[in-house]
């Protein structure tokens, strides 16, 4: 009886939560609620375990060094500076490091907001990331989420839920995410999306004339799916070309791509809040 | 919950005397203490810990050990309550499927409480791991309907496999903690026992 009872809560409470439009309606504020009041204790809690993550990334990296005979000798040499003690926390501040300059190029637009994710899903659908900053801090829904990498700069996602202390980011790789993007040397745009490879995208509707080739770059092209603007603004770097699908008899061709951030390897990123009018339009999806 | 006496399972032997009130709630309480620490772990250290695309799934081995120790009825309980409580606390983006699939785990495997006690580690662990793989599927299942598009050979390689690897070595040690708290004696509680 009581089984029963839970089960009919459980599927009444998934059915009203997907049939809640957009991230609006009591369920969706239930959880941001929740996740509003638990955010400063997630980050008590990222913070504590933070010393535990890093030895298992450092211990995960060093497997996976050993892989690549290519570039064994190197990353041997990076692991063993790594293996003395206190590399670890050089690591973080090589990922905070990363962040200096990430946004400068929006400034006149967006304000930098830089963020530590806080919590990933417990799942393996990695789709969304929360981080530790809110609507306080004037971070909006579609807010640009960007991630240092070395030399530059990157997409990661956009904001998708905001309470006054948190956020939840989507991440590029999420099924529902889409982009429009140009690759700009052969100035070809096409749509971005994820790929059925996890953490891979993949780019369609990209015209057979324009010539794309692996390690190309891509970027955000400033308009959506449907054309119209886009909450992106262009120019942000996302990935890199890895191959062009094979010759069919449409006119489009499909492109793979390779992410320049793997957000499941992400710790901090910055988040840009709009603060010209150009800016908060975009965000509003206007 | 019901005031009736609880019936109590001794090393399989269903000797029909009953559990003082304090010790039945003593019992609960690391019950729930369980599923608080275990949620914990499962949404702020172990995303940080996979291997491939793998995570391991502590969740299911404390659902498990508590349906195993006090019954279907608690098991399902714990299933529901942590479940609902990752889905309110971690940005999964989904309410109530979490909660519905460890509810499931939990009942099915409380039926097992009513069996004497498995004098070896596999039956259990067996069971946590069939546990992990239905939830897996059955989340999978549910992101497919959502739209979400994956290589069944990636998914299986890379995601289901490691978590099924990683949830097993978890799950011993889940077992024992809930032994220490919940083992002896073991307890079905009110309305799975036939009277």
């Amino acid at each position: 009886m009581i089984v029963s009872a839970l089960v009919v809560v459980c599927l009444a409470t998934f059915t009203l939560f997907f049939r809640e439009a957009g991230d609006a309606g009591p369920l969706h504020s239930l959880q941001s609620g929740v996740s509003s009041i638990v955010a400063p204790v997630q980050k008590g809690a990222t913070s504590a375990v933070r010393p535990l993550r890093d030895l298992w990334g450092w211990s995960t990296s060093l497997v996976n060094a050993r892989d690549r005979a290519a570039t064994l000798e190197k990353e041997n040499a990076r692991l063993n500076a790594f293996a003395a003690a206190g590399q670890i926390d050089q690591e973080e501040l090589r990922q905070q490091k990363l962040l200096n300059g990430v946004g400068e190029d929006y400034k006149t637009d967006y304000a930098r907001v830089p963020a530590e994710l806080i919590g990933f899903p417990p799942t393996n659908w990695y789709a969304r990331g929360a981080l530790y900053v809110g609507s306080d801090s004037g971070v909006v829904v579609n807010s640009p989420v960007l991630a240092g990498v070395t030399g530059g700069e990157a997409l990661v996602g956009k904001i998708t839920s905001v309470t006054p202390n948190s956020s939840v980011v989507t991440f590029i790789t999420e099924s529902a995410f889409y982009v429009g993007i140009t690759i700009p040397d052969p100035r070809a745009r096409g749509i971005l999306q994820a790929s059925s490879t996890p953490g891979q995208l993949v780019a369609t509707n990209i015209p057979r004339e324009r010539r794309v080739e692996p390690g190309q770059v891509v970027a955000t092209g400033g308009f959506s799916k449907i054309d119209s603007p886009s909450v992106f603004p262009p120019g942000i770097p996302v990935g890199l070309v890895t191959s062009v699908g094979s010759p069919d008899p449409d006119a489009q061709q499909t492109v793979q791509v390779k992410p320049f951030v793997d957000p499941r390897s992400v710790s901090y990123v910055v988040v840009l809040a709009p603060t010209s009018d150009m800016a908060k339009r975009r965000a509003s999806g206007r | 919950m019901s005031t009736r006496p609880t019936r109590v399972l001794t090393a399989g032997r269903s000797s029909a005397h009953t559990l003082d009130v304090p010790e039945r709630g003593r019992a609960l309480w690391a019950v729930a203490l369980m599923a608080l620490i275990g949620v914990l772990v499962q949404v702020s250290l172990l995303p940080y810990a996979r291997v491939a695309d793998g995570i391991a799934d502590i969740v299911v081995s404390v659902v498990v050990a508590a349906a195993l120790f006090r019954g279907s009825l608690v098991g399902a309980v714990t299933g529901f309550a942590s479940g609902m409580l990752i889905e309110l606390t971690a940005p999964i983006g989904t309410l109530g499927v979490l909660a519905l699939l460890y509810l499931i785990v939990g009942s099915v495997c409380g039926r097992y409480c009513e069996r004497a006690e498995a004098t070896a580690l596999l039956p259990p662990m067996v069971l946590i791991v069939a546990a992990t793989a239905f939830v897996q599927l059955g989340y999978g299942s549910v992101q497919l309907l959502l739209g979400t598009s994956v290589f069944a050979v990636d998914f299986t390689a890379r995601v289901l496999v490691p978590t099924l690897i990683l949830s097993a070595l978890l799950g011993p040690l889940v077992l024992v903690v809930a032994r220490r708290l919940l083992g002896e004696p073991r307890v079905v509680e009110p309305f799975m026992m036939p009277r």
